[in-house]
């Protein structure tokens, strides 16, 4: 836009002409804007209550400034090191296991020739997607029980049954586990569409020159995917510091706090069941710009690594 | 296209198939359950271990109990209310969103994208989110629950997409015909991206359906709780219901 400008400097006139005639335009961006004013930047304001001693009574005017004593607090509470280990832990295994299960799985299927049976396929391992989280957990709490189908099948190869959801070690493998049972068929529908436009004759040329069927993945398919695996990639770690803590907070229990309790998990049980709220908003805001930190990381080292990025 | 059939290539294809086939088989798996499991007989259904390839026993007392359940009546109610309002402010607003973001040359245009894309990957917090509805005077009410979803910023850049895709010939020769931009939107871009819209509002009656989380801390008062959150109390009690029947045993 600056560079533009310098070139030719367009008169406050044409601006004001410009305005007028896309008039309309603004017109029904308004009520759109007007949501993401309201119901998000609008949030901002609110947290102003971290550097507050926010009391419900007093309200944000009348509540003392403490600067950045809750965010203090956090950082050198005995939870602090445990949540954001968790945290981490939990999305790094996510995009180790998840991340890379849709890559695989978008292969295999794109390697099906028969039409129809693909579609069955794509359509089932699409279903857990749509199913609510409440369900899922309900599910996995009733299958990891002790006499349930977890253990049925662990017992099967000698492990000893327990209840697998009050053990802290098995959290991150259930956590991560489902996750994948519910998104892995989700995830190829970007893979699975990148792959339909790979130019055939690429493959027909491969083929000529003796590439099998596995070769033709890694020297084709793959390159032809990497540009798409690249972004979602940076997506995906530009939510590293955040989990899905609706999940936490339906499958996990203070026996298993050791590995589950995450930061937006203990931001929701301080914050808002114990009615800490500046406590919660510093440890919510600390996450979020920690969070923006690392996306912009991310974006700018595959900037200069790989010529991708998202802006 | 020119295909080498020897033999390892057909094991390959025939891993290949095994494979898929049984993941599909592990997806399908649990929702089969589900659905045996709502017609056995609850007393066989607590003793039974392992996979269940059928209802054990046949009893719709599963059913019953849920429909002679007020609570969980009033929730389907309330989702649904949640579905139809909710996804019909998602399909007013994101394609007037998505319009403006499709058309090039405006001023301020990237300032908006940057505006909206920013929140999908900085958000405030549960905290602030919950003290700015209070403040909004929603807590425990219906639009807690609708508006503060009104528009998904991924679903808007999607249509946003979709519309770029439209032939821009379409809307010049519309302008011509003098149609306003809301025409243009709704006579042209909307129809010529019908299987887009389609998809757009079946994320969004997903996104109600499935929807517990807002209910969960904006409401207090069960009156207007979706499904859902009633669920999750049935569950829970169901769950201790069957652990006190097997320490009986």
């Amino acid at each position: 836009m600056r560079k533009k400008s310098a070139i030719r400097k367009p008169s406050g006139r044409s601006l004001r002409k410009k305005l007028y005639r896309y008039r309309y335009i603004y017109l029904m961006l308004l009520p759109v804007v007007l949501y993401y004013v309201i119901f998000h930047y609008a949030g901002i304001y609110y947290s102003v209550i971290a550097f507050l001693d926010y009391k419900p009574m007093k309200g944000i005017s009348g509540s003392r400034f403490v600067g950045l004593k809750y965010f203090e607090e956090f950082l050198k509470s005995i939870y602090a090191w445990r949540l954001i280990r968790n945290t981490l832990l939990i999305n790094l295994y996510q995009i180790l296991f998840a991340f890379t299960a849709s890559i695989v799985l978008a292969l295999l299927i794109h390697q099906m020739r028969d039409n129809k049976y693909k579609n069955v396929i794509q359509t089932i391992t699409y279903m857990p997607h749509f199913i609510s989280i409440v369900v899922v957990c309900s599910l996995l709490t009733e299958f990891s029980e002790s006499d349930g189908l977890i253990n049925d099948v662990l017992a099967a190869f000698g492990v000893e049954r327990t209840n697998l959801l009050s053990d802290p070690k098995y959290f991150r493998t259930l956590f991560v586990g489902s996750e994948i049972w519910q998104n892995v068929g989700w995830g190829t529908i970007i893979y699975l569409a990148t792959l339909s436009g790979v130019d055939q004759s690429l493959h027909e040329a491969a083929a000529m020159d003796g590439a099998g069927r596995i070769q033709r993945i890694i020297h084709v398919n793959i390159p032809a995917l990497m540009p798409v695996i690249v972004i979602q990639l940076i997506m995906r770690v530009g939510r590293m510091m955040l989990v899905g803590f609706d999940k936490v907070i339906l499958l996990y229990s203070p026996a298993t706090y050791e590995t589950a309790d995450v930061i937006s998990s203990y931001v929701y049980r301080r914050g808002l069941y114990e009615r800490n709220y500046s406590y919660g908003a510093a440890v919510g805001l600390l996450n979020s710009v920690v969070n923006l930190a690392i996306l912009t990381g991310a974006n700018a080292f595959s900037r200069r690594v790989n010529d991708t990025s998202l802006w | 296209m020119i295909e080498r059939r020897n033999f390892g290539q057909k094991c390959l294809t025939a891993l290949n198939y095994a494979f898929i086939t049984a993941l599909s088989l592990v997806c399908l798996y649990p929702l089969l359950h589900v659905l045996f499991a709502s017609f056995s007989d609850p007393i066989l259904l607590i003793r039974h271990r392992g996979l269940m390839l059928g209802p054990q026993g046949f009893s719709l007392r599963g059913y019953e109990t849920v429909f002679r359940n007020p609570n969980i009546l009033q929730g389907y109610g309330n989702t649904m209310f949640y579905v139809i309002v909710g996804t019909t402010i998602n399909m007013i607003l994101t394609p007037l969103g998505a319009y403006a973001l499709s058309r090039q040359g405006w001023p301020f245009r990237k300032f908006f994208v940057f505006m909206f894309v920013f929140t999908m990957y900085f958000s405030v917090g549960i905290v602030p989110s919950f003290m700015l509805v209070k403040s909004l005077g929603m807590l425990d009410s219906r639009w807690a629950i609708i508006l503060p979803t009104a528009v998904n910023t991924w679903n808007l850049i999607v249509m946003r997409t979709a519309f770029a895709g439209v032939p821009n010939e379409l809307q010049e020769s519309a302008y011509l015909d003098g149609a306003s931009d809301l025409r243009i939107l709704v006579q042209i871009y909307m129809p010529v991206t019908k299987a887009t819209m389609a998809v757009m509002v079946l994320f969004y009656v997903v996104e109600h359906w499935n929807e517990w989380f807002h209910s969960m801390i904006y409401l207090t008062n069960n009156r207007y709780y979706p499904l859902h959150p009633c669920t999750c109390v049935q569950v829970h009690a169901g769950c201790r219901k069957k652990k006190q029947f097997k320490r009986k045993q």
